[in-house]
């Protein structure tokens, strides 16, 4: 599970660290005055833990309000947010008022004290999963799960895509929504690179890839290893969208763009940016060799743009290279792969259930696919 | 590995070349520990062997041995960190491996040994291992969760292709990691990996075929339901025997106990043994159970997060 800690005291930072170090779930520092930007481009789901050190009661309440908008008890559609409170100085009156606002978790001055204890947070998402479950079959999105049946045994009804349950009842997206993809722009560009000519301007499956944590990577290794790490990311990338016609076209630092030819029926750079997503692991301990293993991010559209080869792009103009850069700077999430509404006509029928709504970015409808992680 | 007589004489002249009697005598040890050149050789203990003598019947009784890759990697040690601290440049050496890719295996620096080109072939004992002596292995042994119901339940063709798929799934995930099928029986088999770090690339494999398998299922499976199927790693000293069914082995009995008894479907089950030369890179996605007492496992499956 993701867990973004939202604090600026480096205690409650530190405290938070038996987390990552536990390499169960995947761990997020931000400072407080990130709340409400991050909620509000995030669709995923994860645990969030905001540090009400400093605030005053006015306040406090005032956080609560904004928090039980996006968490379970919301009547939003894409209201799985689930949140905790930690209370370092066990500053509030009346703990237990949290959990009417939808919290799932208190963490207070005693329990600060002591070493935090993951199995905490296991019992903790394990209660907020069961929370989510019955606010999402009780509150009437349940109209629009045409795949749900009740157990014989009366449980909540499971959901699944390729024999892996869906922890929680899940709103089935409804494909007839995405409008049809905008062909009469298409400049198809073939099934290989045989025929694109440069100067020339042709339609492309465009993936912004990106390794991440290039903060955290930036500060702890020296120059030397950065470059050897994204090398060997990018031999990865080769390997897994080489074969459907990727390239590395352009690339700074520890993200790029990669092209694929685009010839108006296959789909196959979508199901190795799939691939390459759901094995993330396996790169990360196989190519890149890390024990403490990043996330990558992967972003998928399809644009037009005059094609010239890798290094002499300086000078391209195209608002489909500004989007997919700004989709996956600014909007896409850690960890996932995320799709636009150009996608959606070329995935199999079996994969909508994998479709999330993200809401829109610079006026396009984005999504983002489930892929199954380690348990 | 068919050995050519030139690749013999190359060997004998750069022996020859590079060391004394009492050094090659010295090195052979390292492969034969009781080896008596003079007794080799016939030469009395009281006339020296000639330098070439001495080789040509190492040479000799390494391709009797059928073990000529072994002999020419431990040359390959020789030339590079030298014996006792001195050096020792085998002349040939260049030519000699030239002549070993040409029988379709590579050197692998990191390993310190020929393997087979897995391009050119690919055989049940890498090319290296001898029938009935004993290696350290580690297994990978996949079924297929109920087998029998699934073939009841849908018509020969059907289950034909869907355990075809599964075969190939298997096998070329298992081989890129330089894996062997050592058996399959339609509903399952058993791989083997060889060497000390082989319970890195089985562990990747039974990882990788989990992630395959879901996506076959998504996107390809023409069964109603998902192919589901157990996975259990372990490793241990083992006798090889190039017919599978030779090989009696409390490793490969544990080995399947761990499958049928502490898996679950859809999940790999590593052993204590094998997850404790497994590199942390791979562990960390490992959690433990104990299903009782007397063993302590390591788990990895999958799953959607909310």
């Amino acid at each position: 599970m993701e867990v973004h800690v939202f604090s600026n005291s480096k205690r409650s930072a530190e405290w938070f660290d038996a987390i990552r170090r536990s390499k169960k779930h995947l761990l997020e520092l931000h400072g407080y005055e990130e709340l409400k930007a991050w909620t509000r481009q995030y669709a995923g789901s994860a645990l969030i833990y905001v540090d009400i050190l400093g605030l005053d009661e006015k306040e406090v309440g005032k956080l609560m309000r904004y928090l039980s908008s996006l968490g379970p008890i919301s009547r939003k559609p894409n209201g799985n947010l689930l949140f905790g409170i930690l209370d370092p100085k066990g500053a509030l009156k009346d703990s237990a008022e949290l959990f009417h606002f939808g919290a799932i978790d208190y963490i207070g001055k005693q329990l600060f004290a002591s070493s935090l204890d993951t199995r905490r947070l296991d019992r903790a998402a394990g209660f907020a999963q069961n929370v989510l479950t019955r606010a999402v079959t009780s509150n009437g999105n349940g109209a629009n799960h045409a795949e749900l049946s009740e157990t014989e045994t009366g449980e909540p009804p499971k959901q699944s895509v390729g024999g892996i349950d869906f922890p929680q009842a899940v709103g089935m997206f409804d494909i007839r929504s995405v409008p049809a993809a905008d062909s009469a722009s298409y400049r198809y560009s073939g099934s290989d690179w045989s025929v694109i000519e440069p100067d020339t301007e042709y339609t492309f499956w465009f993936a912004f890839v990106s390794l991440n944590a290039s903060r955290e990577l930036a500060g702890q290794q020296s120059t030397g290893q950065s470059a050897r790490l994204v090398g060997a990311f990018q031999e990865a990338l080769d390997r897994y969208f080489g074969p459907s016609g990727g390239k590395i076209w352009m690339w700074k630092d520890f993200s790029g763009l990669m092209l694929f030819p685009f010839d108006g029926t296959a789909w196959a750079p979508v199901l190795a940016a799939y691939r390459f997503i759901m094995n993330q692991n396996l790169v990360n301990a196989e190519d890149l060799g890390l024990s403490v293993p990043i996330s990558f991010q992967v972003a998928l559209d399809i644009g037009n743009t005059t094609y010239r080869e890798a290094g002499k792009t300086g000078t391209i103009i195209s608002d489909s290279v500004n989007y997919i850069f700004h989709l996956g700077q600014k909007f896409a999430p850690h960890g996932s792969l995320t799709i636009t509404s150009q996608i959606i006509p070329f995935l199999p029928e079996r994969m909508t259930p994998l479709i999330v709504p993200m809401g829109k970015f610079e006026g396009r409808a984005v999504y983002r696919l489930r892929v199954p992680t380690p348990a | 590995m068919r050995v050519r007589n030139r690749l013999q004489n190359l060997c004998v002249r750069g022996l020859s070349q590079a060391m004394d009697v009492y050094t090659m005598s010295h090195l052979i040890r390292r492969m034969f520990p009781n080896y008596d050149l003079n007794e080799r050789t016939g030469f009395p203990d009281s006339i020296p062997i000639p330098r070439k003598d001495a080789a040509a019947q190492i040479v000799e009784d390494c391709v009797n041995a059928g073990r000529m890759l072994e002999f020419v990697a431990m040359l390959i040690d020789v030339d590079r960190d030298g014996i006792m601290g001195r050096v020792y440049r085998v002349a040939l050496l260049r030519k000699i491996v030239e002549e070993i890719v040409d029988e379709g295996y590579l050197y692998d620096a990191e390993k310190r040994r020929f393997v087979e080109d897995s391009v050119q072939q690919r055989t049940k004992n890498w090319g290296l291992l001898h029938e009935g002596e004993e290696y350290l292995f580690t297994f990978l042994r996949l079924d297929i969760v109920g087998n029998s119901t699934l073939v009841r339940s849908y018509s020969a063709e059907a289950i034909a292709q869907t355990y075809s798929d599964l075969r190939s799934i298997v096998q070329s995930i298992i081989e890129k990691r330089d894996g062997r099928v050592w058996s399959w029986e339609g509903d399952g088999g058993v791989c083997a990996f060889h060497g000390p770090g082989a319970s890195n690339p089985a562990s990747l494999c039974a990882m990788e075929i989990l992630h395959e398998l879901y996506l076959y299922n998504t996107l390809h499976c023409q069964l109603s339901e998902p192919l589901r199927v157990r996975i259990a790693v372990h490793n241990g000293n083992c006798e090889f025997h190039d017919a599978f069914e030779d090989i009696k082995s409390e490793v490969i009995k544990k080995l399947v106990d761990i499958e049928s008894r502490f898996t679950d479907p859809y999940s790999v089950t590593v052993s204590k043994t094998a997850h404790s030369t497994l590199d942390a890179a791979i562990s960390g996605y490992l959690s433990d159970f104990q299903p009782d007492s007397r063993n302590s496992l390591y788990r990895y499956s999958l799953k959607f997060e909310g």
